[in-house]
């Protein structure tokens, strides 16, 4: 007769299963996104001070139409972790995770209720940064509404995932659409990167727009409220211009990476930068759209049309940096920022947009000539970012 | 065909590979090695895929630092494990390489249906197995007018009516000038392709080990 103990929910079998999901998909999770944390701690801590933070927290927890946006905002950052989960459960090294549909059913949302739990520890803290001044002014409906939100969220991502794991295949499903165009259209190769970011990497591509769309619109309100400062318009266009720069890292990759092969094929250099100059004008067309609303109008025509050439420069300069360097994510992000505090003091000494563009042309396609046959991706088995 | 002099390659400092001094007529050439011995690696420096010290040059006069564009036209390259974006159907790339290589519209249809590909054309490369993935990769190999095609391991994952459909396009490129650089674990039918040499690479450098 087999005698079989039935394991609590954190016995040392199952915490051992806790481990590997927190192994494969948490701390891969944060390692990837090191640098796009980065970007939020020095953006929040650079140019806020603590009061400002408090300001902001009580104007929160004081109005229940700011919360909602804020819960719009953190519901974004869930999709983009659940994505994550989504994908790595598919990639076919982790395969193995699928055993943990035979696990019982507690243990198995248990266990995906710590990973969405360490996932989305961000929100959690800052939830408990609104929730103390939530208690401080007395706002208890503000600290019921935060509690409920994310018990729900991370209860709610945990269930779908626990509803997904069957499913959370490799295997791809193509729609009626995509069939059709694959079989009346060819792709033309400056769109190849376009498709990648779209279908592997979109809420990576989603949140940059939104943050540099949500830049470019402040950039334009002060603009017109700013006695028309071109100045003060360069420096906001600097700056959602260059929270792109995670997209030309990602292209750099997929050059160096996905598509090495076509360094086989016979294409001039000319005709290569030529074609990352029209990707990146269409990974730019949010941006652009946003300016075209606003041009003739707030926005000098001229001028406006010098913010999209300068833009698309920092673009090439940006995926030029990334050949000559060589660097991981984390890295880049770091020689990013002070790329931008380079152009931010060209700016406030008035040098014109149009050098800057100029100079930025010519020097991304020197590097791109001297580098792009000499670059080479080579992934360690703890790098980071790949 | 091809010569090749002070080739270094170093990954992360360390030395991965270095030949002295080689010259390869035009024939075909099995390259063999255990894993890791960097067959591959040398494959892809001639390529044109990675950076390396030394000069790599074709009978043309071509080299692939000074002529890349020239030179990369007259070599192709399947891999051993190809890979391909996800949502690139066999189509996409089968006519942007054609388009690169200078394929003609005969040759791409030719190859399309001698390795089997016409099923899965029009399906994005995601959906593929890893012998489709193979076709797909050769097929792109063959394309063009080359002079020197490197197949890194040509036969794994396919099935045999596809292994001797290999065989007989390798014999007939070469019967019309083009040279073979191949690299296999398993045994090429020594009947089936006109083998010139055998090298071995090892101890970080390539050594002759046969010669017919």
């Amino acid at each position: 007769m087999l005698y079989r103990s039935k394991p609590s929910i954190c016995s040392m079998s199952y915490r051992s299963i806790y481990k590997v999901l927190i192994r494969t998909v948490c701390v891969e999770y944060y390692r990837l996104n090191a640098g796009f944390f980065f970007v939020i701690i020095a953006f929040a801590f650079g140019l806020l001070r603590p009061i400002e933070h408090i300001a902001i927290a009580t104007y929160l927890v004081h109005s229940h139409f700011l919360m909602a946006l804020v819960f719009g905002l953190w519901t974004v950052y869930t999709l983009k972790t659940i994505q994550f989960t989504l994908r790595t459960f598919a990639q076919e090294e982790n395969l193995f995770l699928h055993n943990i549909y035979l696990l019982p059913t507690a243990v198995k949302f248990s266990g995906m209720l710590l990973v969405q739990f360490i996932l989305y520890e961000p929100i959690v803290l800052y939830s408990a940064f609104m929730g103390y001044y939530a208690i401080h002014f007395g706002q208890l409906s503000s600290l019921l509404l935060l509690g409920i939100f994310n018990l729900v969220t991370i209860s709610g991502a945990a269930a779908y995932y626990v509803y997904r794991l069957p499913y959370m295949t490799a295997e791809k499903k193509q729609n009626r659409l995509s069939t059709y165009l694959d079989q009346h259209f060819t792709k033309p190769y400056f769109t190849f990167f376009l498709y990648q970011v779209l279908q592997k990497q979109r809420s990576l591509y989603f949140l940059t727009k939104l943050f540099s769309l949500f830049l470019l619109t402040g950039t334009v309100k002060l603009y017109t409220y700013e006695n028309f400062s071109p100045v003060l318009l360069a420096l906001g266009g600097l700056m959602a211009f260059s929270t792109n720069a995670i997209l030309c890292f990602h292209f750099n990759r997929f050059e160096q990476l996905d598509v090495l092969i076509f360094k086989n094929l016979p294409l001039s250099l000319y005709k290569r930068f030529f074609n990352n100059t029209v990707t990146y004008l269409g990974l730019l067309v949010p941006e652009i759209l946003l300016l075209m609303r606003h041009l003739a109008g707030d926005i000098d025509v001229w001028l406006g049309l010098q913010l999209v050439f300068f833009g698309l420069s920092l673009q090439l300069i940006f995926h030029g940096y990334v050949l000559f360097r060589q660097l991981d994510l984390e890295k880049f992000i770091r020689h990013v920022f002070f790329l931008v505090i380079f152009y931010f003091v060209s700016l406030l000494f008035r040098i014109p947009i149009l050098l800057l563009f100029a100079v930025n042309g010519v020097t991304a396609f020197f590097i791109y000539q001297k580098y792009f046959y000499q670059a080479e991706v080579i992934i360690l088995k703890d790098s980071p970012e790949e | 065909m091809l010569t090749i002099e002070n080739y270094t390659k170093h990954y992360n400092g360390v030395l991965a590979l270095q030949i002295p001094q080689l010259a390869l007529p035009k024939g075909i050439f099995w390259i063999k090695g255990q894993n890791g011995s960097g067959k591959t690696t040398l494959f892809k420096s001639i390529a044109g895929l990675l950076p390396y010290e030394g000069s790599i040059q074709l009978e043309q006069g071509f080299s692939g630092k000074t002529q890349p564009q020239a030179y990369r036209m007259l070599i192709n390259f399947g891999e051993a494990e190809p890979v391909f974006p996800d949502f690139l159907t066999a189509k996409d790339l089968v006519n942007f390489i054609a388009i690169t290589k200078k394929a003609s519209p005969a040759q791409k249809e030719k190859l399309i249906n001698t390795l089997g590909i016409t099923d899965f054309y029009h399906k994005p490369c995601g959906t593929y197995s890893s012998g489709m993935l193979k076709k797909l990769s050769l097929a792109l190999a063959f394309l063009g007018n080359p002079a020197l095609i490197i197949l890194d391991e040509p036969l794994i994952t396919l099935d045999d009516q596809t292994v001797q459909k290999v065989y007989t396009l390798i014999n007939e490129y070469y019967a019309s000038g083009v040279g073979f650089l191949l690299s296999s674990h398993q045994n090429f039918g020594f009947s089936s392709l006109a083998i010139q040499a055998t090298y071995v690479v090892s101890q970080q450098t390539i050594h002759l080990q046969h010669e017919l």
